[in-house]
């Protein structure tokens, strides 16, 4: 289980991530995180919708209600071109980390 | 064994739809997208084998207490809940302009094809009644009806009684119950341009109709000068007007923008 903080500070990239591969809604991204993490992050779902409102209010998604296959409707999240630049500056501060981390523990990056 | 009461799931979801409309801190905007993802949820505990009853309880303790989820929600956008109550606030007074507006003017409508004819016919100047009815019931007579009708404290209840309508719908809608009978009132809200056009050509047609009686005005002076008539007149409008802009302005956004697909 990760720590508060890390949670914290990796559901930015995680989500930005997700939406960068196709739209999503909450309980989509939660299974999926899950599912990625192998149980390892454990995201609250009542707490999964500040932090997309959050992302939302600074620009980097945009979000559309929409009818869903259920016939109910849906909020759908997607990224936006401010949200895809803000992925490529975290993606590079998260690797930068990795790298620094895996040279130090002496292990080639990528394998766990 | 089954069960001696079933469970309703439609009834629990209710009830934590009520709990969740219970905060202060969520708009009605977080409280759907809640409701969405209970419901997404429960299924995907259905999905799994859980009966109704077990699903529901998961997906709840999954979802959070509704108070915790009230201050996360507010943390993140602390001015959305006000917001979105201002927003109804300038929908309600717009509401109550307009209704007020209509019924002065049937008012008005009424007093001079039925009230006034009515009253200044000199056959009816005693009583509407028969002198036999007036004989056995102590009917009133008509300058009391006049009285009664156009007297300061019937205009208070008059006043009163117009707005109860609109108090009631917008209780109504606040609280969600009309959204079928109100589907149609979407077509005005559904972006930010279409309502700022549809109001603004109401408007003007409305400045027109205004334009138009203080032209006549000027053939029936009395006592007031014109330039004030017309300033009293263009200020009331601004009352509306400023309520249309705030209304466009606090418009809900979730449904303006056009979908990027990927």
């Amino acid at each position: 289980m990760l720590t508060k903080d890390l949670v914290a500070a990796s559901s930015k990239p995680l989500l930005l991530s997700i939406l960068a591969g196709g739209e999503s809604y909450g309980y989509e991204i939660i299974q999926k995180v899950r599912e990625l993490s192998g149980g390892q992050i454990e995201w609250s779902d009542g707490m999964l919708y500040p932090v997309l409102h959050r992302l939302e209010r600074d620009g980097l998604i945009d979000s559309e209600w929409k009818e869903a296959d259920t016939g109910r409707e849906r909020k759908y999240y997607f990224i936006s071109s401010d949200g895809r630049k803000a992925l490529k500056t975290e993606r590079q501060q998260w690797l930068a980390v990795h790298n620094s981390l895996c040279k130090l523990w002496k292990i080639k990056p990528g394998s766990i | 064994m089954e069960n001696q009461t079933r469970f309703d799931l439609n009834a629990a979801v209710e009830n934590w739809r009520n709990e969740l409309a219970a905060q202060p801190n969520l708009a009605s905007d977080d409280r759907s997208e809640l409701e969405t993802h209970l419901r997404d949820a429960i299924a995907g505990f259905q999905q799994r084998g859980l009966n109704d009853e077990e699903s529901f309880w998961l997906a709840r303790k999954r979802v959070g207490q509704p108070p915790q989820l009230g201050e996360e929600f507010v943390k993140a956008d602390p001015a959305k809940v006000w917001r979105e109550r201002i927003f109804w606030a300038a929908i309600i007074l717009l509401a109550i302009r307009l209704w007020s507006g209509i019924l002065s003017i049937a008012w008005a409508i009424f007093q001079t094809t039925v009230t006034t004819p009515y009253f200044l016919n000199k056959y009816h100047s005693v009583s509407p009644f028969p002198d036999w009815v007036r004989f056995y019931l102590p009917v009133p007579s008509n300058i009391d009806l006049y009285a009664l009708l156009f007297s300061p404290s019937s205009r208070i209840v008059f006043n009163f009684l117009s707005l109860l309508p609109v108090i009631g719908i917008a209780w109504l809608l606040s609280r969600g119950r009309l959204s079928k009978g109100f589907s149609w009132m979407q077509f005005f809200f559904q972006s930010r341009r279409r309502f700022l056009f549809i109001s603004t050509t109401l408007f003007s047609f409305y400045i027109l109709l205004l334009a138009n009686s203080l032209l006549r005005y000027e053939t029936q002076s009395d006592g007031l000068s014109l330039s004030f008539v017309i300033f009293a007149n263009f200020m009331s409008l601004l009352y509306p007007a400023i309520l249309i802009a705030l209304i466009a302005w606090l418009m809900p956004t979730q449904n303006r923008k056009a979908p990027k697909r990927a």
